[in-house]
């Protein structure tokens, strides 16, 4: 899993962390809302190589932590962006480190 | 604002103190920054006072999300260029919770736990009443309207956080 980008609300940030995180290098990439203390959507199948970033739409902040520690976005700000490229299939139950009845999955396919 | 006056009397101990129906938007505003401020300095208070992480924990999430919220309003108060009023609603909360954090800073150990979780869960249910049924519908500016809305949310979770952190500290054994 390589955790790519955690971006601000910033412009500059943005552009910058499209271009370390590169979703136009050959995979997709998807996104992920939080709003009103949920993920949406709450499941999501996707490809290996799969960029997913997650945007926070509330002013709680939150963080999409995957329950089996191998990834976090870190701290989401209203408006922060995090992403995340998945590059090994495999299934992925994760949580708002901070509200952690906020639940969503992620499943990578080959 | 029956709500609100019910916690004092429950919860927040305060004299009775008669809240003006009809609040306006900028006293409305007041009372909800207020409201935020308040369960901020519960939060401070715990994190001074207790050991026990289910009550640390739950006293960050105040200050994380009750600071978020409340750097929102402020936000929208600069966009809107207003100046929320102080009202008698806000000064008896700030009363009874001046008493309220008196009478946990005398507490400790199990006592103070159980006393912070359990004025946690009342607070919340109490402002989250006031808001939904008093607030949100009184309010006619549409963006405050919306954010005492997604504070609304953000209480709500509050709320059922506390229900658990109550539960798990046990406090009738």
């Amino acid at each position: 899993m390589r955790q790519l980008t955690h971006l601000t609300r910033r412009r500059f940030g943005a552009l910058l962390g499209a271009i370390l995180a590169g979703p136009a290098l050959g995979g997709n990439s998807v996104q992920i809302e939080i709003r009103r203390f949920k993920f949406d959507p709450p499941e999501m199948t996707v490809p290996k190589g799969t960029t997913i970033t997650w945007i926070n739409r509330d002013a709680a902040p939150h963080t999409a932590t995957d329950s089996g520690g191998t990834w976090d976005t870190g701290e989401l700000r209203r408006d922060d962006e995090a992403a995340i490229t998945f590059d090994q299939a495999g299934s992925f139950d994760y949580v708002c480190a901070y509200h952690p009845n906020m639940r969503a999955r992620i499943t990578v396919t080959d | 604002m029956k709500y609100l006056l019910s916690a004092i009397a429950l919860g927040l101990s305060v004299t009775a103190v008669q809240a003006q129906d009809g609040m306006n938007d900028l006293e409305i505003a007041h009372t909800a920054y207020t409201a935020g401020q308040i369960d901020i300095r519960y939060a401070h208070l715990a994190l001074a006072m207790s050991d026990t992480p289910a009550v640390r924990e739950f006293a960050a999430l105040m200050l994380r999300d009750h600071m978020a919220v409340n750097d929102a309003a402020g936000a929208l108060i600069t966009e809107l260029n207003v100046t929320p009023q102080d009202n008698d609603l806000s000064q008896a909360l700030l009363s009874g919770a001046a008493q309220k954090r008196a009478e946990l800073s005398a507490l400790s150990g199990k006592a103070f736990d159980c006393a912070y979780a359990a004025n946690e869960l009342g607070y919340h249910q109490i402002v989250n009443s006031t808001v939904k049924d008093s607030f949100i519908p009184a309010v006619t500016v549409a963006p405050l309207k919306g954010l005492l809305e997604e504070a609304l949310v953000t209480f709500q979770q509050h709320e059922g956080h506390a229900e658990m952190m109550l539960a798990g500290l046990q406090c009738g054994n």
